[in-house]
């Protein structure tokens, strides 16, 4: 009596010893066991994981040859580093964005608060005594400024029209 | 920055096999196959989308089949079906003709000589073992609903001529042994006229008119 294969995995049928199934026998399909065949030994397993059963890619040269447990396991071991390396990526790729859009908000802007000679003008927090000057806009020529604003500081990108505090 | 991203299929293998593929018209492997479109960036798959379907591959033809294809038997199981079908009912009518001596089963390795699907060296022994284990009705049942879905209208014939003359030879074989026969036809959906004609044609002695496939 042949045992039903487990529930939901990719087996394939293995004959015992002195069984002279033919290839592609399968009693899943409802092939029959030939009465001389002798009994099958005590514990013996009927059924094998199927090593061709995984993901594979269709255009890669490999999916014309049948692995072997051993090609198998370098397979699933190939996968799961793929998924990693996928997974790395796309952190990455979020972590450097996150650091842009951090750099950019760190960019004095209006609201910040400058000090120091009318020369050399450091950002200053703007409850200090130093803050001689607060920043109004962020554009890119002095023109642009507003009326009341009657300095401005290079920042090299852009003009950071100021105001006396 | 530049990011490439796109959409790829990629296989999942459900399981492999050997099948007889239609294209080749010939016993090869198989891969049973699910289908699904991929996300990809930098061609890596990240997120899986539409489901496509699952498929049956031919690896020496790479033709494409749905699973039904797997519902015919390769030519080696059918010959294995095919020979044991053979065994079954000679081995049946010989239990039905005692007492079982070396003439009966000599007249029913004659009758499995010419058979197809039994293995070479299938002695009388052999004969012996399947006569205790085919003496059932249901077994022989059994091992004929197999190859009667596919075995074709001359197959049968030429089947069905092998047990009436070996029932003819059998010296000891009474009206049970003809009995079975009717049982065999009825099982490889042969009509009992048209057993009645396969009978009248061996009487007149005519020559079989084709294989046994």
């Amino acid at each position: 009596m042949i045992p039903a294969p487990p529930e939901g995995a990719s087996v394939l049928f293995n004959p015992p010893p002195g069984w002279a199934a033919p290839a592609g026998f399968d009693p899943r399909r409802g092939h029959l066991v030939d009465p001389a065949w002798p009994s099958a030994p005590e514990g013996w397993a009927f059924w094998l994981p199927d090593a061709s059963a995984g993901r594979e890619h269709a255009a890669l040269p490999s999916t014309t040859l049948r692995p072997t447990q051993a090609e198998a396991r370098s397979v699933r071991l190939r996968n799961r580093l793929i998924v990693v390396g996928a997974v790395v990526v796309v952190v990455g790729i979020g972590l450097a964005a996150w650091a842009g859009l951090a750099s950019s908000s760190n960019q004095p802007g209006a609201g910040s608060c400058w000090g120091g000679s009318s020369e050399w003008l450091h950002e200053v927090p703007c409850s200090s005594a130093e803050a001689d000057y607060v920043a109004v806009g962020r554009t890119a020529s002095p023109d642009e400024c507003p009326y009341t604003s009657d300095t401005y500081l290079d920042l090299g990108d852009a003009i950071l029209c100021l105001e006396p505090n | 920055m530049i990011i490439i991203w796109g959409w790829r299929a990629i296989r999942k293998v459900l399981g492999s096999g050997r099948f007889f593929c239609p294209q080749c018209g010939g016993d090869t492997d198989y891969k049973h196959l699910a289908l699904r479109r991929w996300f990809t960036i930098f061609f890596i798959p990240i997120i899986p989308l539409k489901d496509l379907g699952t498929c049956v591959e031919c690896s020496r033809c790479r033709t494409a089949f749905t699973e039904r294809v797997l519902d015919v038997t390769t030519l080696e199981v059918f010959a294995h079906h095919q020979g044991l079908a053979n065994r079954a009912v000679v081995a049946h009518l010989v239990s039905l003709s005692p007492p079982v001596d070396d003439t009966t089963v000599g007249e029913g390795l004659l009758a499995l000589a010419s058979a197809p699907g039994v293995r070479d060296g299938y002695d009388g022994e052999a004969l012996s073992a399947d006569v205790s284990f085919f003496a059932d009705p249901g077994a022989v049942a059994a091992y004929l609903r197999p190859i009667a879905a596919e075995m074709t209208i001359e197959g049968r014939e030429e089947f069905l001529r092998r047990m009436i003359v070996l029932v003819a030879r059998l010296p000891h074989a009474g009206p049970s042994a003809g009995l079975a026969i009717e049982h065999v036809a009825a099982a490889l959906a042969v009509s009992p006229a048209h057993l009645a004609g396969i009978r009248q044609h061996v009487q007149s002695g005519a020559p079989a008119a084709g294989g046994d496939l």
